[in-house]
């Protein structure tokens, strides 16, 4: 005899199995799809990422280039401002590492072949500059109130300086350079932009630090030889460091190999002591 | 359609070896044909050997209904076992002769020399395999005396067929092999048997789809289908009686098909 309410349980339950492995197959594959989806999302974010990280960069150097084209009459006053702000705020450690070869060794650059110091190599090598940059924080407050009289301009164009208007209450922070330029050159070592380089030398010549701005603006001219503010650079800072008849040279010769407006304006201020 | 339509439909796979139930197939045809061929050879012994539920039966049977009019023939559906009984009742069914008393083999071969037959007898020995091997050698012997042919059929194992090698390898023999039923074979013999027993609505229902299915299930096999399809009607004439809105009368459905087979035992759930 016939049991149709169990036979139709039974039935249910036969095909529920049957569709068992069908049910799981397609479990399986659609944890598989999901997963593969998310690591290609994953993969494409650390694209999207890199290339973000990319465009960055690249707005960075281009920023960083505007900087380096400057016009030279800009970096003037702040070379002039140096002094000032290296009396007050630069403390010791800074000062040595400013400091010039003694007069009787025979410096690096009055070689024939320019090459970086082997000081400045070590120190792109194993100098943590952070330590110049952490020490140029230690600043304290009161260093930057400076009499008026004394140097009014000179505080509100230092470069690293915190400047602090309580009456105001409006705190306006300015980044230090000696972070920039770390930063710059960490990036400059990883990609070896003759671009990164003379901005640093320019910021160095702007700091008044002509040595690390002679060495980086060598390094510029030995990665291209074409940069003209590279050149502009490296010769002042040869007669900032007292090497004008080597300045001179180079500057010629440069001339000589661009015909550069700018160098012979330069050269011309060499020459006839307008620039000292 | 009328409940009762699905109950006659039913009633055409009942489980029975029947002459009148034999459907002609164009294959099952030619292998009948090449039985009749083989019985008319002088040939000692026919061996028709397949798996159960393929007809081997309902062949010897059609053979004996077809070749009963014009000689002499016997059909033994069930084996008699017993070696005395076996013989007294070949005597008696070829010759007229009763016994009362035990009849052996030896006796039963002297009545079978002195018999004076005109037309040779053909037995018909269906289940031979359940036949003990002294009496299967002693079938063949009487076979070899030419007195009496006999046809008989074997269900196909693995051992089976190695006492069929053993016992008729050096006897002049004709094997035939009877196979299951391909699924286009198996929608012309559900038609043709619904069809034969007027329920055309019946053999209606059944398109390729459910024909598949039956075959997947019971892959071919006569006798499964017969007892899968007898079930099949069965649970549609209790949906028509109790709950017509269930089933769809002009489509066999898959579900209740898979039912019967639940029911049947065919598919294990």
């Amino acid at each position: 005899m016939l049991n149709i309410y169990d036979l139709e349980k039974k039935w249910l339950r036969y095909k529920l199995r049957s569709f068992l492995p069908g049910m799981s197959i397609f479990i399986v594959l659609l944890i598989v799809i999901i997963a593969v989806y998310v690591f290609i999302d994953l993969k494409k974010l650390n694209i999207l990422d890199t290339t973000i990280l990319n465009t960055i960069t690249k707005e960075q150097e281009h920023n960083i280039s505007k900087i380096v084209q400057q016009p030279l009459k800009k970096e003037i006053p702040v070379v002039q401002s140096k002094d000032i702000s290296q009396e007050i705020v630069t403390p010791k450690r800074v000062e040595e590492a400013i400091q010039l070869p003694p007069h009787n060794e025979t410096p690096s650059y009055e070689k024939n072949i320019l090459e970086p110091s082997i000081a400045f190599m070590d120190t792109m090598q194993n100098k943590p500059i952070k330590e110049v940059a952490n020490t140029q924080k230690i600043v304290p407050k009161n260093t930057v109130q400076v009499p008026k009289k004394q140097a009014p301009t000179t505080i509100t164009e230092k470069p690293q300086a915190q400047l602090t208007y309580e009456a105001n209450s409006i705190t306006i922070k300015k980044q230090n350079t000696y972070e920039d330029i770390d930063y710059v050159i960490k990036r400059f070592k990883k990609n070896n932009n003759p671009a990164l380089s003379l901005f640093v030398a320019k910021k160095y010549y702007e700091l008044g630090e002509y040595k690390q701005a002679y060495n980086y603006a060598l390094i510029t001219n030995e990665i291209n030889n074409n940069i003209e503010a590279s050149w502009i650079i490296f010769s002042k800072s040869l007669v900032k460091l007292n090497q004008k008849s080597k300045a001179i040279q180079t500057l010629q010769q440069y001339i000589n190999h661009s015909n550069s407006n700018q160098a012979k304006v330069l050269l011309k201020e060499i020459v006839s002591g307008k620039f000292k | 359609m009328e409940s009762n339509i699905f109950s006659s439909s039913k009633d055409v796979f009942l489980d029975a070896v029947n002459a009148k139930d034999y459907v002609q197939l164009d294959r099952v045809s030619t292998i009948y044909q090449s039985l009749k061929n083989s019985v008319k050879k002088p040939l000692k012994m026919v061996l028709l050997y397949g798996k159960p539920g393929t007809g081997k039966s309902m062949f010897l049977s059609k053979l004996y209904q077809d070749l009963s009019s014009s000689q002499q023939v016997h059909l033994y559906q069930t084996p008699i076992l017993d070696e005395s009984e076996f013989f007294k009742t070949l005597s008696k069914d070829l010759f007229d002769i009763k016994y009362t008393g035990e009849l052996n083999f030896t006796q039963f071969l002297v009545i079978l020399n002195e018999s004076n037959l005109y037309d040779i007898p053909l037995v018909l020995l269906d289940e031979a395999q359940l036949y003990s091997s002294e009496q299967m050698e002693k079938i063949r012997l009487l076979a070899d005396t030419r007195k009496i042919k006999f046809v008989i059929t074997l269900h196909k194992t693995e051992r089976e067929d190695l006492i069929a090698k053993e016992h008729f390898q050096t006897r002049i023999w004709e094997t035939i092999e009877l196979e299951n039923a391909s699924a286009i074979e198996l929608k012309m013999y559900i038609q043709k048997k619904l069809m034969k027993a007027n329920c055309f609505d019946g053999a209606n229902i059944f398109n390729n789809k459910s024909v598949q299915l039956i075959h997947k299930i019971t892959k071919g096999n006569y006798r499964d289908t017969n007892k899968l399809l007898y079930t099949v009607f069965d649970i549609y004439t209790w949906y028509s009686e109790n709950n017509p809105s269930k089933i769809n009368t002009r489509q066999i459905s898959n579900k209740i098909i898979e039912m019967a087979a639940i029911h049947t035992g065919l598919i294990d759930a």
